[in-house]
């Protein structure tokens, strides 16, 4: 036996295993066509800041819209904003991704919306703008087949047009362009250069950002209503679970600044009052003193040369004006820039139901001891009874009887940064007992409130619920008002607080509201 | 034998009703602690009490004559309030029926308020402290509780003599007053007194001012502790206040300030005593009658009650009468005579009992000034309805009154109208026509008034109401103000007058006030710069006599009302007085067209153009309604029509004459001027007077066309005239858009023809009703004979 190489060919079973290498090089460019394809028609041929045209009244950036899908369906704001607004279908199609496959809607998000337009408040002209992903582009390849969407030729500018949701759409690259106009995705399309805002926009915009779920600017020429005080206005929008804040700021325009320049002036961010603690409480500070400001405050409802002074002497019983009248002035005089007001509650069961009014009225603490304490003693010829004011059985606190029962007593006290006046003497008496808290508050601006929508409806209704009783209230008999009663209350108590600070400086007006509701 | 006879005598006891009485009697302080408002003084403002000048009571006594038993409690309060009266019966002990439980309060002004739930009265009462309520009732409750347990075998008596006038008229010193003092007695079976119990009419509002703030009792504190001292231990003094509404106080003395209030005390309580010391006691029986009785309707609708509770409590040959508010004593005193009609020896009407429904006047004081009549809000019979009901109440009346007429007259279409004959006695005749059209009556009310006032159109603009903010409904207020405002329109109203429109209320069931602001609705938009409302009627009305006329005597009339009207001819068929056919709407009780069954016609023409008449100026249409109840010829219509006093108006007034018919318009402006006839034709206005605008004139001249200048005119010719139109609308038309009715009068054949233009364009046709079957010759003799 020697040792031979043998060499063996395949049978039939090799051979039909070779693959003839024509059609492998077919397959391979098969492949490599498609993916060249797909490649090709998904390639980022554009940039949002082409196609958004230059001087939209309105641009609106929403961050991650349908990212942040989960985190606006979460939000708290669904169970107190109106159903017309916010209804539980959408809340619900919202967090069921509208019945698609969040791969699909995925890839039909990448990076912001832009959201611009020039038709205010109607927004029938907004256009969309978006980038998506190559996966998006080929969807939409592929969605254009389906028979929900018609092709609209557009001299060549190859529209979408969806009837069922009245809307326009456009690729480009991998941009998505949609308006309920048709003309405005035309005009889109159609930008030259210099009519676009550029790229560079639409960065800034997102560098801009805030972690808020949505950002606005808005110029207020084309929207009278606004535009009659304000040239441009911005806003900023968060939600997180129970809580949800909007900022706004708004620059005024020359004429409105004018118009009010009694009143906003001297009003710049500063130091606020804390109001006494209550349902609603809200501090003042305009850098004018309260007779300052209720003068520029008539001014500007029509009323020059009012004077709250006048007002507050007139109410004056005639028997007691020579006394009072120069008090009353030396204590108006003394009134410092600030003050706050706080709901304090209310007597429904009082001659004529009334809330507790507390106003804390900035001035010098020390004067505030000192006016109080220097009360001349009420004369001989004076009831018990009648409007005089006459110091209380505890020290520095001056009361004066007026009508009704204690809570109709005005009462004054040093308080805080300034002076209580209380228009309920046991309620002045309890908030001087309780501990005290800061006589300022920690943020500074021009105006804070808090509101406590719970405990005000409460009072609110108990108050109005007597005058319905007595068949007082407009087009509410008593039924009606319990009906009206039970749904106020199921709303109010779904908020725990809301607060607003604002404040003006050098023309520019901000709001910060912050809405926090209930577990 | 024996035996028979005890068996005898054990069914004599059967049969023979427990007549052993038992009383108790028993006082508990009330006073509470100062620092809670008073009731009974707006000016008070709902301001806290400061002390105490004397301690407030209550005061019980407890009756049980085998088969009744009550609790009878006087307490040192301005009034009994429903809520009051509720917990009360809540805590009361439960050996008598709450409907045997009788409260009644002194009325001493200087007691504490706080216990009125409703806010709207708590104004006077001032804020509601339900914790005083609720140690009020439990301390009322406590004095049942104890007498109850103080009781014994006891007799009672009861005697009437006169206070010996230590009460007045408040509002007249020369008014009436009640003089009787009531006492009644209650002995034990020693024969001590273990109560006294007074009854004088007076209010207790006598603290002088110093010490407006401090509780006390007022002047039944000092009879308290008089008659107390003077009976001895074990004797509790109880006061109860009569028909008080327009009494107070007379110290005999003569004092003032304090000195008065123990003068008017003591000198009660010896008067009392002196009355107990004759009355001899015995075991009398009891009977209580308790009624929650339905108010008549009111425009207050911030008064919350439909209904008041109404006691009687009666011992043998005694009525009391517990009164849910403050008659005046006119009313009082109009009780006792019924009590005393029925049988009855001795009667007391107690004020402030059981529930406060304000004050009641009798219908002449009505629309009077004064705080009394304006706090009346049931309308001007009320409280003859209060009478009436305490009658039914009384074991003894036999004439419990009538009831609402069963019977309705059936309307008859006439002329596109209703034709309806009205009869009985004022009060049902209103009430006939009130239920007849009572939708049309409401509808009337709510496009005139309620409804205006409601959109606020006819709300000053001044303050108050400039401040009340829009989620407010003034509405009740403002009717409230309004219904007050137009009560001295009344003045000058009969009461016939007042009764049938009080049965038109009833009928259509609407307040009093509400018909007559609706009386009054065509005035009250005058008023107003919101003239759009309505304006008054303008009219046209002119008469021909003599031979230039073809029945002697006609008179064309036509009324212009803008509104939408039923158009009602009533017929009406008084009791006393003259029957008459007016031609008008549902509603109206005055009479702006209308002839009698003697010929006499009367027709009414404001005077638009000149100002206003005042507010508080009766409207003229009453007047007319009188003068077709009593004139039997022209001349005795044209004497009454001189008499009536008014600002400004024309009536045309017709009747038979000696030498067959005649007119005269009546010119008013304060005292009238008479014009007649010339060449027997007049005009309804004069055409020289200056105060008549440039349409009336047209008017009137257009009628001198018509009438004045044809030789003779007729029936027809006359219809014709009020029926005319100048072609395309030009000034000058007889026949205006809003003409309401076109009446021409036949006096002396007792006819008259009507129509109703419907305002479409369609013809205007006359329907002549034969009104009263009376010979024209024996009319003409009539007058003669006069």
């Amino acid at each position: 036996m020697s040792e031979t190489i043998r060499s063996y060919t395949g049978g039939a079973n090799l051979r039909r295993r070779r693959r003839p290498p024509v059609v492998r090089y077919v397959l391979l460019f098969l492949l490599l066509g498609v993916f060249s394809w797909m490649w090709f028609v998904t390639r980022d041929t554009h940039e949002a800041g082409e196609l958004v045209p230059l001087g939209q009244q309105y641009e609106l950036f929403v961050s991650d819209l349908l990212g942040g899908r989960e985190a606006i369906a979460g939000s708290s704001l669904w169970e107190i904003a109106p159903e017309s607004v916010a209804s539980p279908e959408l809340r619900e199609a919202l967090r069921n991704d509208f019945g698609i496959p969040a791969w699909v809607l995925n890839n039909y998000t990448l990076g912001p919306f832009h959201i611009s337009g020039n038709n205010l408040p109607s927004f029938d002209d907004a256009l969309i703008v978006s980038r998506i992903t190559r996966v998006g582009c080929l969807l939409e390849r592929f969605r254009g087949w389906s028979d929900q969407i018609e092709d609209d030729f557009a001299g060549g500018l190859r529209l979408r047009h969806v009837p069922s949701a009245g809307i326009y759409y456009a690729i480009r690259g991998r941009i998505l362009l949609a308006s309920s106009s048709r003309k405005t995705l035309v005009r889109a399309l159609t930008l030259r250069p210099d009519e676009a805002v550029g790229q560079e926009h639409i960065e800034e915009a997102a560098t801009s950002r805030r972690d808020e779920i949505a950002h606005a600017r808005v110029l207020c020429a084309g929207w009278p209503e606004a535009a009659a005080y304000f040239e441009a206005a911005e806003a900023r929008v968060w939600l997180a679970g129970k809580e949800s804040r909007l900022w706004l700021a708004g620059r005024m325009t020359d004429e409105a600044r004018s118009r009010w320049s009694a009143l906003l002036e001297h009003a710049r961010p500063g130091r606020l009052l804390n109001p006494a603690p209550g349902a609603v409480q809200l501090s003042v500070n305009l850098g004018l003193s309260l007779p300052d400001a209720a003068s520029a405050a008539a001014a500007l409802a029509g009323t020059p040369n009012y004077r709250l002074l006048d007002t507050l002497q007139s109410l004056l019983p005639e028997e007691s004006r020579a006394f009072a009248a120069p008090v009353m002035e030396d204590f108006v005089s003394h009134l410092g820039a600030g003050f706050g007001v706080t709901w304090r509650g209310a007597n429904p069961l009082e001659m004529i139901p009334m809330p507790k009014i507390a106003l804390v009225l900035q001035c010098d603490p020390a004067w505030a001891g000192e006016w109080v304490g220097s009360m001349p003693a009420v004369p001989d010829t004076v009831q018990p009874w009648e409007s005089w004011p006459r110091a209380a059985e505890e020290p520095d606190r001056v009361y004066i009887p007026a009508v009704a029962g204690p809570d109709f007593e005005p009462t004054f006290a040093p308080f805080g940064a300034g002076m209580l006046l209380n228009s309920s003497h046991p309620d002045a008496l309890q908030l001087l007992a309780d501990t005290p808290e800061p006589a300022w508050r920690e943020e500074e601006g021009n105006l804070w409130l808090r509101v406590e929508p719970a405990p005000l409806c409460k009072d609110l209704l108990d108050l109005g619920r007597e005058l319905a009783r007595a068949g007082l209230l407009r087009d509410l008999d008593k039924e009606a008002f319990d009906t009206l009663a039970e749904s106020w209350s199921g709303l109010a108590g779904k908020v725990e607080t809301v607060q607003v600070l604002a404040q003006h400086e050098a023309g520019v007006i901000t709001i910060d509201l912050r809405l926090k509701t209930m577990e | 034998m024996y035996r028979l006879i005890l068996a005898a005598a054990v069914l004599l006891a059967a049969a023979t009703p427990a007549s052993a009485l038992e009383a108790g009697a028993a006082k508990v302080e009330i006073t509470p602690a100062p620092g809670v408002p008073m009731n009974g003084y707006g000016d008070r403002w709902g301001r806290d009490s400061t002390g105490t000048h004397d301690p407030l009571w209550a005061r019980c006594v407890y009756l049980n004559d085998g088969e009744t038993s009550v609790f009878l409690v006087n307490a040192d309060l301005c009034l009994i309030n429903p809520a009051l009266r509720e917990k009360v019966l809540d805590y009361a002990p439960k050996a008598v029926p709450p409907e045997h439980i009788i409260l009644t309060a002194t009325h001493t002004h200087n007691a504490p308020g706080s216990m009125e739930p409703d806010f709207p009265i708590r104004f006077v009462s001032g804020r509601f402290l339900p914790e005083l309520l609720e140690h009020t009732a439990r301390r009322i409750a406590k004095s049942m509780e104890d007498a109850l347990a103080a009781k014994q075998r006891a007799a009672i008596g009861y005697a009437a003599g006169e206070h010996n006038g230590l009460t007045v008229n408040r509002r007249n010193s020369d008014g009436p007053s009640d003089k009787q003092l009531g006492v009644i007695r209650v002995d034990n079976a020693d024969g001590q007194p273990i109560a006294i119990i007074a009854n004088m009419a007076a209010h207790p509002t006598s603290v002088p001012d110093s010490h407006h703030y401090e509780y006390s009792a007022d002047y039944p504190g000092f009879y308290y502790n008089a008659l107390e001292a003077a009976t001895g231990e074990g004797c509790v003094a109880l006061f109860l206040n009569g028909s008080e509404g327009d009494q107070t106080i007379r110290s005999p003395n003569g004092l003032g300030g304090w000195d008065r209030v123990k003068d008017v005390g003591e000198s009660l309580a010896g008067r009392v005593k002196a009355i107990a010391d004759d009355i001899d006691c015995v075991e009398a029986r009891l009977h209580v009658s308790y009624a929650q009785t339905p108010l008549p309707l009111t425009i207050a609708s911030l008064l919350p009650r439909t209904s008041t509770v109404l006691q009687t409590l009666e011992i043998d040959d005694l009525l009391l009468c517990f009164w849910p508010g403050e008659p005046l004593v006119d009313l009082g005193l109009a009780l006792r005579e019924r009590a005393l009609k029925a049988g009855y020896k001795m009667q007391c009407t107690i004020g402030l009992s059981n529930d406060y429904q304000m004050y009641f006047v009798p219908e002449p004081l009505y629309d009077a000034p004064g705080y009394e009549p304006s706090m009346n809000f049931f309308g001007p019979f009320a409280g003859e309805y209060i009478i009436g009901e305490f009658v039914r109440m009384m074991t003894r009346a036999t004439d419990r009154g009538e009831g609402e007429p069963d019977e309705l007259p059936t309307p008859r279409t006439v002329a596109g109208g209703r034709y309806v004959t009205l009869s009985g006695d004022a009060s049902a005749r209103g009430f006939q026509l009130g239920r007849l059209f009572a939708d049309d009556f409401r509808a009337r009310y709510e496009q005139r008034i309620a409804g205006p006032i409601e959109a606020g159109a006819l709300l000053p603009d001044s303050a108050p109401w400039s401040f009340v903010p829009s989620f407010i409904d003034a509405t009740p207020m403002a009717l409230l103000g309004l219904a007050s405002g137009a009560r001295p329109r009344l003045t000058g109203v009969s009461e016939d007058t007042m009764r049938v429109m009080d049965g038109m209320a009833r009928g259509a069931g609407l307040p009093f006030d509400a018909i007559w602001l609706l009386q009054s609705a065509a005035d009250l938009s005058r008023y107003e710069p919101r003239e759009d409302l309505f304006v008054g009627p303008a009219c046209t009305m002119f008469s021909m006599e003599g031979e230039r006329a073809a029945g002697g005597l006609t008179i064309g009339r036509n009324l212009d009302w803008p509104l939408d009207e039923w158009p009602v001819i009533t017929e009406v068929r008084p009791e006393t007085g003259l029957a008459y056919v007016q031609v008008g709407f549902s509603w109206n009780a005055g009479v702006f067209t209308g002839m009698n069954e003697r010929g006499v016609v009367v027709c009414l023409q404001r005077l638009e153009s000149a100002a206003p008449s005042p507010w508080n100026e009766t409207p003229l249409e009453f007047a007319l309604e009188a003068v077709l109840k009593e004139a039997r010829t022209f001349e005795d219509a044209v004497t009454l029509l001189r008499r009536v006093r008014a600002s400004q108006g024309y009536v045309l007034a017709a009747g038979p004459t000696e030498k067959g018919g005649s007119a005269a318009v009546l010119d008013y402006h304060g005292e009238p001027s008479v014009h007649r006839a010339d060449d027997g034709y007049l005009p309804g206005v004069q055409l020289d007077d200056g105060r008549i605008d440039s349409d009336t004139r047209d008017r009137y001249t257009r009628a001198e066309i018509l009438i004045k200048d044809q030789e003779r005119v007729t029936p027809e010719m006359m219809r014709d005239a009020l029926v005319d139109q100048i072609e395309g609308g030009a000034p000058g038309s007889i026949l205006r858009p809003d003409t309401a009715h076109c009446v021409v009068f036949e006096p002396l054949r007792g006819v008259m023809h009507v129509a109703f233009p419907s305002h479409d364009g369609s013809a205007v046709s006359f329907e002549t009703i034969k009104v009263f079957d009376r010979d024209p010759a024996m009319l003409a003799e009539e007058a003669a004979a006069r």
